[in-house]
């Protein structure tokens, strides 16, 4: 499928016009560049150079009504063009790309607030509901999802639902794939259905985490809790990544249900010391280092094209982190080297809520399991911190970009048996190319997800896609090898497809025998997923 | 059972009248699972009731399971999945010219694998749960709060067909606790789905198979995660002037974090004296089991207490909750006939004193359990005469407007997928007619 001919555009355009109304059709082209893509890395590398990835949708459409988005897919059969569903374009993996134009389904005229129901701990929601709106609405009930993830005012319920995402809290509240209770989804063939958590087999779990390749999740029913009474934070320092992980497996095994426990390799301890004012977790490197990539800009930064003079000292903190995002592979051993000794170890942060009696016991307890794994208290003052500016990290990648660089994310996860050993496996093969360091969150009993932020060089020029490209393939390769999971929370799209046979094995043949099922004219975000 | 007279003597010998098909489909399964291990004896056949196999075979492995259903495909056979509960409980669907393979699993009983760091164990699908269990137990593991009669069943049987007794506050579904599954697919493939804790990587492969009641494919065994034995527990009983008072007093406790091991709602007298052995003048009771380090138990212990009493309760002697510990029997005899429905917590008002009259006409024991935030199981069970029949009791609910939560097998958009996944229809399920 690619863009049509003027007179497939045409019959295309009056169909769509006809189905929805012509407000709520667009073939403008600021809309098509900006639904061409969502917030996948490599694409920024693209935009930087001035080069488009991919081929941009050639209608953008706003339904209302679960009948109107049966009758595009209905359309788009007939006219075989791909239809991507869209939330908030806010995945990381190019899951809302359109690789193949055709349309693009914006969900957010569909985002009202159906039904709370507080004696039954559930409420619906229309699948294009901005998170915080919906967080926002149970609170004023004393209700709360516990779904927290770092992109919770740029994302969607039905885009959370279609790539299976975690939140800050999952260790208490679950994924989002444990919260839902029911879901409206339009199939591939247009029809709609309501699919149940009890029925058998389980019919929700396959569209879940499906990212718009098996039908258009339009509304959900979602299970929801009482607003904790007290929230209380702790962190502890542990000399190595070992002994904390151990700190988190011990927590978990006792059946505590902590909602927050991150622990923070060498390096992402000392990054996120950097905001650290009060001076315990501060050292001199941690000093040195926020000078290169942290605090304030002194002045503001120039649009996108314009050209500004820069101030003497800016231009050498640029310089300077190109120098060392060019030098990854040096610095990472030296990292490994130096770190243990002079950073102050791996930051731990843990946060108990609930009812106050509960949550205060708990908290007691996981903190006599963390000083038997080694750690030592550091009080309240990093968790409470952490809190505060939970969502801001993810909106401090931009400086990197400027400065010539590229920043990128691998989620992913595994059991506690095999868990240090992905975590050096994926170092090991990402540290030569890449500035690398790791969090450990999404804690469960039987395992943990690894949270791993990589940096590079993006200069050359043109050379910057190829390096990226090498990181991952790198990446993905050992999490293979390691036995894991390649992806914990933030899906596949594009970005991970090609590893999707080594993930599934045979059960690859199995999606895809789903997806001749439930989308048989294959308009349904075609390209993904490695089907 | 496999007849002893069969584990030595191979497949009856063919005569002048067996016919071709059968003929063929002997050698073949003889060569796949060997010949000791396959049977047509009138004998072994009649333990499966109205499944009528035509040949019951005993595989060794899970490639031997690939292989059968491989074999199946071809000769247009169709094969049906037997562990403990199914070989002459179920009703199958009626013969339709097809020859059938009963694939019996008796054989697929080792624990393949107990991982103590991370807490799973890797398991055959013919184990037998209680084994299971023993086994883990012995490794001061657990698979959490089960009730006996589930503790009968195959593992394999309980993931194709889960029972909402495997359920409890605090460990949640045993369905839950599975985190990967080996297939046997009726394409003749092997699926094993990747084992971590949580994955975002497309449809969760493994929730397909798990209750499809072995239709889209046979389970040959399964990784689930264990717990620890509990460090400390303790049982507390508490009497209610009504039902509904101890249901909205559960759905608090819950609400508030409490998850006890296991929480029952003894919804009338019959049921207050059949399950904790006394009479105590009001007519209904909570029974918690609460389970986990004993700091936490205690505070969870006065959470409890305190709700109670806002909800009009009392607690009862610990000798009381101790006896009910000790008894802890299924919510209703497992041999006389009972009937389950949910009730959401928002019905409980309007349906349970209701149910609650019907049950004392009726002269039915009435239990609430398996709860969460958004409803429960009510039980009812008849003590009456034999003629009570559990369409009867499902009646009595469905009055009420009361329905399980049960399987939709037979939903159309579950057949689009059996079409696209089993187009031969070789599996063949109880469940799916």
């Amino acid at each position: 499928m690619t863009n049509l001919a003027p007179r497939e555009t045409a019959a295309l355009a009056a169909a769509l016009t006809s189905a929805l109304s012509p407000a709520r059709v667009s073939r403008g082209e600021a809309e098509r560049l900006i639904y061409a893509r969502d917030m996948w890395p490599r694409t920024l590398l693209a935009l930087r150079d001035n080069r488009p990835l991919v081929a941009p949708p050639d209608f953008v459409v706003w339904p209302e009504q679960a009948r109107e988005i049966a009758e595009v897919l209905r359309i788009a059969a007939e006219h075989h063009v791909a239809v991507v569903p869209w939330g908030a374009g806010s995945g990381v993996c190019g899951g809302a790309m359109t690789i193949r134009g055709g349309i693009s389904l914006d969900l957010k005229r569909m985002s009202a607030v159906l039904e709370i129901d507080a004696d039954d701990h559930l409420a619906t929601f229309q699948a294009g509901i901005l998170g915080q709106i919906l967080e926002d609405q149970l609170n004023l009930r004393g209700l709360t999802l516990g779904h927290f993830p770092s992109s919770i005012y740029c994302s969607t319920l039905g885009g959370w639902l279609a790539a299976r995402s975690a939140g800050q809290c999952s260790s208490r509240y679950g994924k989002i794939e444990d919260m839902v209770e029911e879901l409206e989804v339009v199939l591939g063939d247009g029809q709609i259905v309501r699919c149940d958590a009890h029925e058998f087999p389980n019919l929700q779990q396959l569209i879940v985490g499906s990212e718009g390749t098996l039908g258009v999740i339009t509304q959900a029913t979602m299970r929801v809790h009482r607003l904790p009474e007290t929230r209380i934070f702790r962190a502890y320092r542990f000399p190595r990544v070992a002994a904390g992980a151990e700190g988190i497996r011990r927590v978990m095994q006792r059946g505590l249900r902590p909602a927050v426990l991150r622990l923070y390799d060498e390096l992402d301890s000392l990054i996120a010391s950097l905001g650290d004012e009060s001076g315990d977790q501060r050292t001199m490197l941690s000093s040195l280092l926020g000078l290169v990539i942290g605090g304030k800009s002194e002045e503001p930064a120039a649009p996108p094209g314009v050209r500004q003079e820069e101030s003497r000292g800016k231009h050498l903190k640029r310089r300077l982190l190109k120098s060392m995002l060019s030098r990854a592979g040096l610095l990472n051993r030296f990292g490994e080297l130096v770190l243990p000794h002079v950073a102050g170890g791996c930051l731990l942060i843990i946060g108990c809520e609930g009812t106050a009696a509960l949550a205060e016991t708990e908290a007691a307890l996981a903190h006599a399991e963390l000083l038997a794994a080694g750690g030592r208290d550091l009080g309240e003052g990093p968790g409470l911190r952490w809190f505060e500016h939970r969502h801001a990290v993810s909106y401090k990648q931009s400086p990197l970009y400027v400065a010539g660089g590229f920043v990128d994310t691998l989620e992913v996860a595994t059991t506690w048996g095999r868990l240090l050993d992905l975590y050096t496996q994926v170092r090991r093969a990402i540290s030569p190319l890449a500035i690398v360091m790791a969090h450990f969150s999404h804690a469960y009993p039987e395992g943990c997800s690894i949270y791993f932020t990589f940096s590079a060089a993006a200069e050359p020029r043109g050379r910057a896609e190829r390096l990226y490209d090498d990181i991952w393939r790198r990446g993905l390769s050992a999490v293979v090898r390691a036995g894991a999971t390649i992806s914990h929370h933030h899906g596949v799209g594009f970005s991970k497809a090609s590893f999707m046979a080594d993930e599934h094995g045979h059960g690859i043949e199995i999606y895809r025998q789903l997806k001749q099922a439930l989308d048989p004219h294959g308009v349904l975000n075609p390209g993904k997923m490695g089907l | 059972m496999k007849s002893d007279e069969n584990l030595h003597t191979p497949a009856r010998a063919p005569t002048a009248s067996t016919p071709a098909k059968e003929l063929e489909l002997q050698n073949v399964l003889g060569r796949v699972v060997g010949a000791v291990h396959t049977s047509f004896a009138d004998s072994d056949r009649a333990n499966y009731g109205d499944l009528a196999p035509d040949v019951v075979v005993w595989p060794g492995s899970a490639d031997e399971i690939v292989e059968v259903l491989r074999a199946a495909r071809p000769a247009a056979t169709r094969v049906a999945v037997s562990g403990a509960g199914t070989r002459a409980r179920h009703r199958w669907p009626p013969p339709d010219g097809r020859l059938r393979i009963a694939l019996d699993m008796q054989r697929l009983t080792n624990i393949l694998r107990l991982d103590e760091t991370s807490l799973l164990v890797q398991s055959q699908c013919g184990i037998q749960l209680r084994v299971l269990e023993e086994a883990l137990r012995r490794e001061s593991l657990t698979l959490g709060p089960l009730p006996d009669s589930v503790l009968g069943s195959t593992l394999g049987g309980l993931l194709a067909d889960p029972t909402p007794l495997a359920y409890s506050p605090l460990a949640g579904a045993l369905i839950d606790a599975c985190l990967g599954v080996t297939v046997a697919t009726p394409a003749g493939g092997l699926l094993e789905t990747r084992v971590a804790p949580r994955r975002a990587t497309g449809p969760d492969l493994t929730r397909l198979y798990l209750g499809a009641g072995g239709a889209l494919g046979v389970l040959t065994d399964a990784v689930l995660r264990v717990r620890r034995l509990p460090e400390h527990q303790q049982a507390v009983l508490f009497l209610f002037p009504a039902p509904v008072a101890a249901v909205l007093c559960a759905r608090e406790a819950l609400a508030r974090g409490i998850h006890p091991a296991r929480f029952v709602v003894l919804g009338n007298e019959r049921a207050t004296k059949s399950l904790v052995g006394g009479a105590f003048g009001l007519p209904s009771g909570l029974a918690a089991l609460l389970s986990g380090p004993e700091e936490l138990v205690e505070v969870q212990r006065l959470l409890l207490e305190g709700i109670a009493r806002e909800h009009g309760g009392s607690e009862l002697p610990q000798q009381d909750a101790d006896r009910w510990r000790t008894m802890h029997p299924d919510p209703v005899s497992r041999d006389r006939p009972r009937a389950h429905a949910f009730l959401p917590h928002g019905r409980v008002k309007a349906a349970l004193p209701a149910l609650a009259e019907r049950a004392e006409e009726r002269q039915l024991r009435l239990v609430v359990e398996q709860l969460d935030l958004q409803g429960s199981q009510v039980w009812i069970g008849t003590e009456g005469p034999e003629d009570d029949s559990l369409a009867d009791l499902s009646g009595i609910l469905e009055a009420l407007g009361l329905r399980p939560r049960r399987a939709r097998h037979g939903s159309a958009l579950a057949e689009r997928l059996r079409a696209q996944l089993d187009p031969a229809h070789v599996l063949l399920s109880p469940r799916w007619h």
